[in-house]
């Protein structure tokens, strides 16, 4: 029983991460039916960003510890900021309107641009998150808690609170909607499809650089390549929830650091020792196939109706 | 017209300058190892050999990608499977050594295998899922490729298999230094002509394909793949048929490139590399076969190139500020960006540039019943019988309890309100909806749960209340796709092209020309079907519709748009239609037109039959004049 607990608390500390960047993955893909590449990269920058700003402080020394953490993370953010609204302006915008793959390879390109700078700027080591605090460890029916893992599904769940605020809540979040129904009607109204664009991928950015720095928090480490595989099972959870839905984002990503946990846990007993817990990465993409086969548009997606 | 446009015209079309021409590129890349070895160096020769593996590989995914438009971001997985097959029958890891000829086709098949398991769950997907569910099943071999050395030890794990046997056929061994004549043949140069040889079989196989019936099968699909089943493709069978050849092209390059190399691991099938090559594909222009060799070919020369980038810095600067090997890949993706941003459609665009690659969702598969040929008895002399037919969307019944029957040679309308059903029915009829009740038949086949495709095969074609034609292919090839069903070149046949084959061909290029005079589009015949005009549209789907040989064609308010000229024309299309022996199902707007041209006429009104007869005695039913004008009439 402890091991089931154990690893539903490590899932769901890993899928609010995952949800946070779905997030950044489903908006864009809701309004512009594009993926994103790129953006695991800036997840990536995030993290390697916040580790560089706070070694840069600690070094300084004087600061307490919160405020250097804080600095970290605002730089983290601000630069992604930059980072997402420059990405849609040089590589998507040029191109809304050319054949559907052409912005695909963009994407591609331009994470391929993001994750060589990040290399050249901090080398190919990993880096470590500097140790802040000593993380208070919990122990509850068997299983533990850090103080890290509830700072991070607390920070997670309530940035997707003031993010479904946002959309559902304020004239920014209707235009968006809006513009994902339909961008050359919202623009009949007055909505300006460009800067909704602009918003979306910086809001994406801003969410994806927290993720970041959680996932580094959370590991103690950073490297040029983390934004691959974290931007693919984060688009994965993306998809599981319904592609274009943030609350689908949401539950998908949850579900997404369970079941890979729980995979992990159970998959060794389960196959007899055949197959071990290094095919933890299996289970994403199988879930995704199973999934997209049987319910293509998602837990939470809305059935596309056809038109003959 | 430029002038060098119209000078290149010029030359192409003087036979001794393209004589000429292919002569020196046959020279060029006869000599090119030497020229290259002794100007570059031996290691560029080893990177042709490669650009060449990436040519045949990227040729194989344009035929997923670019023909079908079926996106495959797992493509490298065929190429590993290709090449682990061969790897584990030829080395010393299971102490097999099988020759080349057995183990390279074997692989190749295998992979084939590999792309219809893939395939034939997910092909149902849109243009990004599908891309998506690629990308995870490439990930998914990658990883058991990874991880299989336990506890069986199939794969080696990590460290991957060495010592592969290099390619040997018969007595020739290709990683052997030869002299002939007193020039030396080391290594590199005969993989060289080796790979050089299969590349050009295997550009002949994409270009003969390319221009084949199930060229254009493939092309209808990525265009509109509704329309390509209402026109008599099994879409599905066709979209499988493209995976398996891509992975064959796969597999092969797989197999060589384990031989060539002499050892594989995992690490050699990374998503990027999936990506590199699908990067080639589009890069060059999807589609287009010289556009793919040509982006192979940079992609693969490029990175190497920019290895240089150190000895340009020393030149300029004196010093070496950044290590070549980080700088090259941040210059490469700039130069993915760059590309893409200048030339979207690709740097050499297929001369069909497409908007968009599955742009609409294919047709949901609902479930199904069988779809059975024979049945019992047929409704006496009525072609197409409806008996109780219903249709309920949610809670909405879109169909209740319609019967209706159309008898051979009439003209039969079928109006109604908006929203009455009408489209419904034919969506019914022509299989994309299945009933929920109540039966369909054509003449003596029932046809309630055949799917659009066998439904053209049993002979019912439709057209579309908003024109469905292939919208970047011409007005001839348009036709050329409704012959599919009544043809039978498969891949063979196009690779080969025999006697059959080229008859058919030419048999189905006259029946398009006949169609088109008939409809009379014949002077548009060359043209971009989106660049005819809106009533020329029309015809040119009816002409579609009719090189199917149906026996009865559904017509979804083909008058729709046309200004009176237009729609007089039409009814005298529909007239001599029906006067060749085909029997019409109308469902039309323009009162006046069902008036002219109908047999016989029913109404529906949300959902149901209302009325039924000859056209005079509907337009005067109480019942009809509620249902158009409400309840003050």
């Amino acid at each position: 029983m402890d091991i089931f607990l154990q690893q539903l608390i490590n899932g769901l500390v890993l899928g609010s991460i995952y949800a946070l960047i779905a997030l950044g993955y489903t908006m864009v893909y809701g309004i512009l039916e594009l993926i994103n590449f790129a953006h695991g990269e800036v997840t990536m920058m995030g993290a390697m960003i916040c580790i560089a700003v706070m070694g840069a402080l600690l070094s300084a020394g004087g600061l307490p510890a919160v405020v250097v953490l804080a600095l970290g993370l605002a730089a983290a953010i601000s630069i992604c900021m930059v980072l997402g609204y420059s990405i849609e302006r040089v590589a998507y915008r040029p191109l809304r309107g050319a054949p559907r793959l052409a912005p695909l390879i963009t994407a591609i390109g331009m994470s391929i641009v993001l994750q060589n700078t990040a290399m050249l700027i901090w080398g190919k080591q990993y880096l470590t998150f500097p140790k802040l605090f000593e993380p208070q460890r919990y122990e509850w029916a068997g299983a533990h808690v850090t103080s890290l893992q509830i700072l991070i599904v607390v920070l997670a769940i309530t940035l997707m609170g003031a993010l479904l605020l946002l959309v559902h809540r304020t004239r920014l979040g209707r235009a968006m909607r809006a513009t994902a129904q339909s961008p050359e009607l919202a623009g009949l109204m007055g909505i300006n499809p460009n800067t909704v664009i602009s918003f979306t991928f910086i809001i994406g950015a801003a969410l994806g650089a927290v993720a970041g720095v959680m996932v580094s928090a959370y590991y103690g480490l950073a490297h040029y390549y983390m934004g691959f595989l974290l931007g693919l099972k984060a688009f994965t959870a993306a998809v599981l929830g319904g592609i274009g839905n943030v609350a689908g984002a949401m539950l998908g990503g949850m579900l997404l650091g369970i079941i890979e946990s729980l995979g992990a846990g159970y998959i060794g007993p389960l196959t007899g020792g055949f197959l071990g817990s290094h095919y933890q990465d299996v289970f994403a993409f199988f879930v995704l196939i199973v999934m997209l086969v049987f319910r293509p548009s998602g837990l939470l997606g809305e059935r596309v109706g056809e038109r003959a | 017209m430029r002038d060098w446009q119209r000078r290149w015209r010029g030359w192409k079309r003087n036979r001794q300058v393209v004589l000429g021409a292919w002569i020196v590129i046959g020279i060029v890349l006869a000599l090119l190892p030497f020229v290259t070895g002794a100007t570059l160096g031996r290691g560029w020769v080893r990177i042709i050999d490669f650009a060449l593996l990436y040519v045949m590989l990227a040729l194989g995914l344009n035929i997923v990608v670019g023909y079908a438009g079926l996106l495959d971001l797992g493509y490298i997985a065929f190429y590993a499977v290709g090449a682990y097959v061969y790897a584990l029958l030829a080395s010393p890891h299971f102490g097999l050594h099988w020759p080349v000829w057995m183990a390279l086709p074997l692989g190749a098949t295998v992979a084939a295998v590999f792309g219809v398991l893939l395939g034939s769950p997910t092909l149902r997907l849109r243009g990004d899922y599908l891309a998506i569910v690629t990308l995870g099943f490439g990930e998914i071999i990658r990883i058991f490729l990874n991880n299989l050395n336990a506890p069986f030890n199939l794969t080696n794990g990590p460290q991957g298999i060495n010592l592969i046997d290099p390619i040997r056929i018969v007595d020739l061994g290709f990683s052997e230094t030869y002299t002939v004549f007193g020039i030396s043949f080391p290594p590199t140069h005969n993989y060289y002509y080796l790979f050089l040889t299969l590349t050009l079989a295997i550009i002949f196989i994409s270009i003969r394909l390319q221009d084949s019936r199930i060229g254009r099968a493939w092309v209808a699909i990525r265009e509109d793949e509704i329309a390509a089943a209402a026109t008599g493709i099994n879409t599905r069978n066709v979209k499988l048929l493209a995976f398996a050849m891509g992975a064959t092209f796969g597999g092969v390059s797989g197999g060589l490139f384990a031989g060539f190399q002499g050892f594989i691991s995992p690490e050699s099938f990374n998503l990027f590399e999936s990506i590199i090559v699908l990067c080639m594909v589009v890069l060059g222009g999807m589609g287009n076969i010289a556009g793919v060799i040509l982006g192979a070919v940079l992609l693969t020369t490029f990175p190497e190139a920019l290895r240089y980038l150190g000895e340009l810095q020393y030149m300029v600067f004196g010093q070496v500020f950044v290590d070549a090997a980080d700088l090259r890949m941040l210059v490469f993706g700039m130069a993915l960006v760059l590309i893409m941003i200048f030339r979207p459609a690709g740097i050499l665009p297929s001369m069909r540039r497409r908007r968009e690659l599955g742009a609409d969702a294919p047709v949901a598969a609902q479930e199904r019943r069988a779809c059975m040929t024979p049945s019992a008895k047929a409704d006496a002399d009525m072609l197409l019988a409806l008996q109780g037919v219903s249709k309920q969307f949610g809670g909405l019944a879109a169909l209740s309890d319609v019967s209706l029957g159309v008898a051979q040679g009439e003209i039969y309308g079928l109006i109604g309100p908006n929203g009455a059903g009408k489209t419904t029915l034919f969506n019914v009829v022509t299989g994309l909806y299945s009933p929920d009740h109540g039966v369909v038949r054509l003449g003596e086949t029932l046809l309630s749960g055949c799917k659009p495709h066998e439904v053209v095969t049993r002979g019912l074609a439709r057209t579309f209340q908003n024109i469905r034609l292939f919208a970047n292919m011409t007005a001839l090839e348009n036709v050329m796709v409704g012959r599919h069903v009544r043809t039978q070149a498969g891949v063979l046949g196009a690779i080969f092209r025999g006697a059959t084959t080229r008859a058919e061909e030419s048999a189905i290029e006259r029946r398009a020309h006949e169609l088109l005079n008939y409809v009379g589009v014949g002077t548009h015949a060359q043209r971009l079907a989106r660049h005819l005009s809106y009533g020329d549209q029309r015809r040119l789907e009816i002409a579609r519709a009719l090189a199917t040989d149906p026996q009865l064609l559904a017509l979804d308010e083909p008058a729709a748009g046309m200004n009176a000229i237009e729609t007089a024309a039409l009814q005298e299309l529909l007239q001599r239609v029906r006067a060749d022996g085909v029997t019409i199902l109308l469902i039309e707007h323009d009162v006046r037109l069902v008036m002219d041209l109908c047999d016989r006429v029913a109404v529906l009104d949300y959902g149901k039959k209302i009325a039924e007869g000859a056209p005079s005695t509907v337009r005067n039913d109480p019942v009809v004049i509620e249902a158009y004008l409400g309840g003050a009439a």
